[in-house]
C-alpha cells in the first residue's frame, strides 16, 4: 500500500525510510514549512515521551541558525580533496581542507584583479604557470575574460565561458553575506576546485591572500582570515621530499 | 545513542553545499540541545543564545565529524563545550549546578533540575498532559507500537518481531498514533507564542 507523504515523514523521523522515498521526502521537507512544523512536533512528540523537554516554552531557534547560517560559507567534505598522495601521511594537518587544496593549485586569485560594479568584470583567473608536475593547474583558457557577472544584482556565473571541463560542483550554489555584497562560489573539474570571492566592498576580509614560494612549489593561501592567520597556514604548508622529487 | 541514517544523510547533504539539510538537523535536535545548555546557563534566553552558537560551530566543523561516532553524541560534546566556554567568557562559574557531569547518561536524571519554575513548569505541565492524555486515549495496539518505539527504541522491524505483526502495520500504526496526538499538539503549540 503506497503510504502518505505524512506517514512517510514519521517514517523518516524513526529512520525507516530508505533510497529514493527518502530523498524525495528530503527535498518536500525542505521546501514546506508545514512539512518541517510537523517533522519537529512528531520530534517532540517522542522527546515528551522520553521526558527529554524540560522547558516548555518551546524555543524555535533553527530560524536563527538558519539566518546565520546564510552567511557561512559552505562547509566541505574534505575527503574529496584529498586526492594527491603527498597529502594523506602529513600528521596534524590542523588547517582548512579548502584552504589546502588552494595552497595545492596554486591558483594566482589577486584582490586586486576582482573588480565589482554592475556591469563590470567581476573575477578574472590567471593561471599560474610557475607550478610544476601533476600539481600544476591546467590552462584555463580564459585569459582576462569574465566568467562571472552580476545578473540582476545578483551575482552568477555564465556557464558558456566556463573552462571546458569546470563546473559548479559541490557548491551549485552561491553564498552571500547578510548585507548581500560578497559571494563565494567554487569552481571545478571534480578533482580541482577554484574559489570564487566577489566582495562588492573593499573593506571585507574574506579576499585575503597570503603566497610563498616553497621548494619549487608555489603556496598560495586563500581565505575568510586575517592576512596574520593566512601567513600562519602558509606557513604550516609542508612539501614533503617525495613530493618534490616528483 | 547508535548511529542514525538521516543524521548521516542530512550531515552529507550539508556536506555537498546543501545548508537547508542542517536546518533540519536544528530543527531535529534544538530541544535537547537547549535543555542540554539550561544545565550550564540558567538564563534561558542566554541557553538560547549559546545554543544557536553551539549548532553554527557544529556547522563549521561539521567536515571534521568523523561519521563513525553518532552526529547526536558529537553534537552534545560541542554544546556543551560551547556552553562551559559561554560561563568561562562570563565569568559566571557560580551559576554551574554539575560542570562535571557532563555525560550524556546523566543528561535526562537533571533535565527538569534547572528550570523548576512554576511558569515552566505550568507550561510543561500542560503539554506533557496533553500528549500522555492524548496517548492514553489511543487504542491499545496504537499505544504499545508507539511505546516500543519510542520509549523501548526499538526498531520497526524488531517490533513487528514483537507483535508478530507485518512492518507495514507497524508504520501505519506509529504514524496513525503520532496522528492522533499531533491533532491536539498542533493547536496547542500555536497558541503558545516563542520566546526566543
Amino acid at each position: 500500500m503506497k503510504q502518505t507523504l505524512d506517514e512517510q515523514l514519521s517514517s523518516l523521523v524513526d529512520d525507516e525510510l530508505h533510497g529514493k522515498e527518502r530523498d524525495f521526502l528530503i527535498d518536500q521537507l525542505k521546501k514546506d514549512p508545514a512539512k518541517q512544523a510537523c517533522w519537529n512536533r512528531y520530534h517532540l512528540i517522542g522527546d515528551v515521551m522520553k521526558e527529554q523537554v524540560a522547558d516548555y516554552r518551546l524555543p524555535d531557534i533553527s530560524q536563527r541558525v538558519s539566518l546565520q547560517l546564510k552567511n557561512e560559507s559552505v562547509v566541505i567534505k574534505p575527503k574529496q580533496f584529498f586526492k594527491k598522495d603527498f597529502l594523506r601521511p602529513m600528521p596534524g594537518l590542523a588547517i582548512a581542507a579548502s584552504v589546502v587544496i588552494l595552497a595545492m593549485v596554486g591558483v594566482n586569485f589577486i584582490p586586486g584583479n576582482m573588480t565589482t560594479g554592475v556591469d563590470s568584470t567581476l573575477a578574472n583567473f590567471s593561471n599560474n604557470g610557475a607550478n610544476k608536475g601533476d600539481y600544476d593547474l591546467e590552462q584555463l583558457n580564459s585569459g582576462n575574460q569574465s566568467i562571472v557577472q552580476f545578473v540582476s544584482n545578483t551575482i552568477n556565473i555564465n556557464r558558456q565561458v566556463v573552462p571546458k571541463g569546470y563546473q559548479l560542483s559541490w557548491y551549485d550554489q552561491l553564498s552571500k553575506n547578510s548585507q548581500g555584497t560578497s559571494e563565494m562560489m567554487i569552481i571545478s573539474n571534480g578533482i580541482k576546485p577554484v574559489t570564487v570571492y566577489v566582495d562588492k566592498n573593499n573593506n571585507q576580509h574574506i579576499n585575503n591572500v597570503f603566497s610563498k614560494q616553497l621548494n619549487g612549489f608555489k603556496i598560495t593561501v586563500v581565505g575568510e582570515a586575517s592576512n596574520v592567520t593566512l601567513r600562519s597556514i602558509g606557513d604550516a604548508i609542508v612539501v614533503p621530499d617525495k613530493a618534490m622529487n616528483k | 545513542m547508535g548511529q542514525s541514517a538521516i543524521d548521516l544523510d542530512l550531515v552529507n547533504r550539508t556536506l555537498q553545499g546543501d545548508k537547508k539539510a542542517f536546518d533540519l538537523l536544528v530543527q531535529k535536535y534544538q530541544q535537547k540541545i537547549i535543555n542540554l545548555i539550561m544545565r550550564y546557563v540558567k538564563d534561558f534566553n542566554d541557553a538560547c543564545d549559546v545554543a544557536q552558537e553551539a549548532f553554527i560551530n557544529a556547522y563549521r566543523a561539521l567536515s571534521k565529524f568523523r561519521q563513525d561516532s553518532a552526529f547526536y553524541t558529537w553534537l552534545y560534546r560541542i554544546a556543551v563545550n560551547t556552553a562551559k566556554n559561554f560561563l568561562s567568557s562570563r565569568n559566571r562559574r557560580k551559576e554551574v549546578d554539575i560542570l562535571d557531569d557532563d555525560s550524556e547518561d546523566s543528561y535526562s536524571e537533571h533535565l527538569l533540575k534547572d528550570t523548576a519554575t512554576p511558569e515552566n513548569y505550568s507550561l510543561r505541565d500542560e503539554i506533557a498532559e496533553t500528549v500522555n492524555s492524548a496517548i492514553n486515549r489511543l487504542p491499545e495496539e496504537l499505544k504499545t507500537t508507539l511505546v516500543l518505539r519510542e520509549i523501548d527504541g526499538l526498531s520497526y522491524e524488531e517490533i513487528a518481531n514483537v507483535l508478530e505483526c507485518p512492518i507495514g502495520t507497524v508504520r501505519s500504526r506509529i504514524f496513525r498514533a503520532r496522528e492522533a496526538v499531533d491533532k491536539v499538539l498542533k493547536p496547542l503549540l500555536e497558541n503558545v507564542s516563542y520566546k526566543v
